[in-house]
């Protein structure tokens, strides 16, 4: 009995700011033992705490009572679809996640499929002339060659 | 080495688990419960591809799920933003702004959520995380990175900081 009042008086004697540093750690119940019981005894003794504590209490069931965001409770079952197709479908995610490269390999495949075809015909032309863009017409500043007889 | 169908499984159990729990974290923290279904979505994707452990309900999974839909969220916020801020330097200053972070903490606010919208992007996280979610100091440093020490220091003076906005008389 006397040990629980001096303990008491021990922590009605520490300053109320170092009291008040640990309310929301005491409230949170993240204090050891030997500090909660100092908490706790000071608050016995001490109005201003006492009133600082409540004060505390009061802004926590603010918080938890506000319901100007109200969060869904669930994903809609379109986003659980497509968490799913990961494991579903690996290789159409693997594609997605990496479209960008995906997309640039493909584009550097058709422009060189292109480039390939535009070789290989433009060396088939008998003057050098790509055969797409037709015979080489005769122009009037050619040299006439000169008549066998 | 599990099938796709048990893996599917024990997805569809981890999702039912967290689901609620991450889209109400991440709603507290954006201030809003418009992205938050997409910021969720991101953070089970992530969590499908790169989780290499079977797909359990674990303190592992919770502690990384929620790190994930933190800087998912966080990016999300930055991203909005910057968009807000081009949108203004552009001449559309006519646009809501959902949280208000630069008020002063003796005005009046509307609701927690205003309040909350006042402290910084750190201080939220964490009270979200003590208030609503009811995590341990423990707990919120392994999501967040910072010590205990540092996380009751963070929230003390969060809190104070929630007090004197939202008045805390009746």
């Amino acid at each position: 009995m006397a040990n629980a009042r001096t303990t008491g008086e021990a922590a009605a004697a520490v300053p109320c700011e170092e009291i008040q540093a640990l309310l929301f750690d005491y409230m949170a119940h993240e204090l050891g033992d030997k500090q909660s019981l100092l908490v706790r005894g000071h608050l016995l003794h001490c109005e201003e705490c006492r009133r600082e504590a409540a004060r505390m209490e009061r802004t926590v069931a603010k918080l938890r009572g506000d319901r100007t965001v109200i969060p869904p409770e669930h994903l809609k079952s379109a986003a659980r679809r497509r968490i799913e197709r990961v494991i579903l479908h690996p290789f159409l995610d693997f594609v997605y996640v990496h479209r960008h490269v995906v997309a640039a390999i493909l584009a550097l495949a058709i422009v060189s499929l292109l480039a390939f075809i535009a070789g290989k015909y433009s060396k088939a032309g008998p003057e050098g002339r790509p055969l797409w863009l037709g015979p080489n017409p005769v122009r009037e500043t050619d040299p006439q060659l000169p008549q066998t007889p | 080495m599990p099938g796709a169908k048990d893996r599917l499984d024990s997805l569809r159990s981890l999702v039912d688990e967290y689901e609620g729990a991450l889209l109400r974290y991440v709603s507290r923290l954006m201030g809003s419960a418009s992205y938050a279904e997409d910021v969720v979505q991101n953070t089970f994707l992530k969590f499908t591809r790169k989780w290499r452990k079977p797909f359990e309900v674990s303190p592992d999974a919770s502690r990384w799920l929620y790190r994930v839909a933190r800087n998912e969220a966080l990016d999300h916020m930055r991203a909005e933003s910057r968009r807000r801020r081009l949108h203004a330097e552009h001449g559309g200053e006519a646009m809501a702004q959902p949280t208000m972070p630069s008020a002063a903490p003796s005005d009046k606010a509307r609701s927690a959520s205003d309040a909350l919208g006042r402290l910084s992007d750190r201080e939220r996280e964490l009270v979200v995380l003590k208030v609503y979610e009811e995590k341990s100091y423990k707990e919120i440093a392994e999501i967040t990175g910072l010590s205990v020490g540092n996380v009751g220091y963070i929230l003390h003076n969060a809190m104070r900081k929630l007090a004197a906005i939202l008045g805390g008389d009746d």
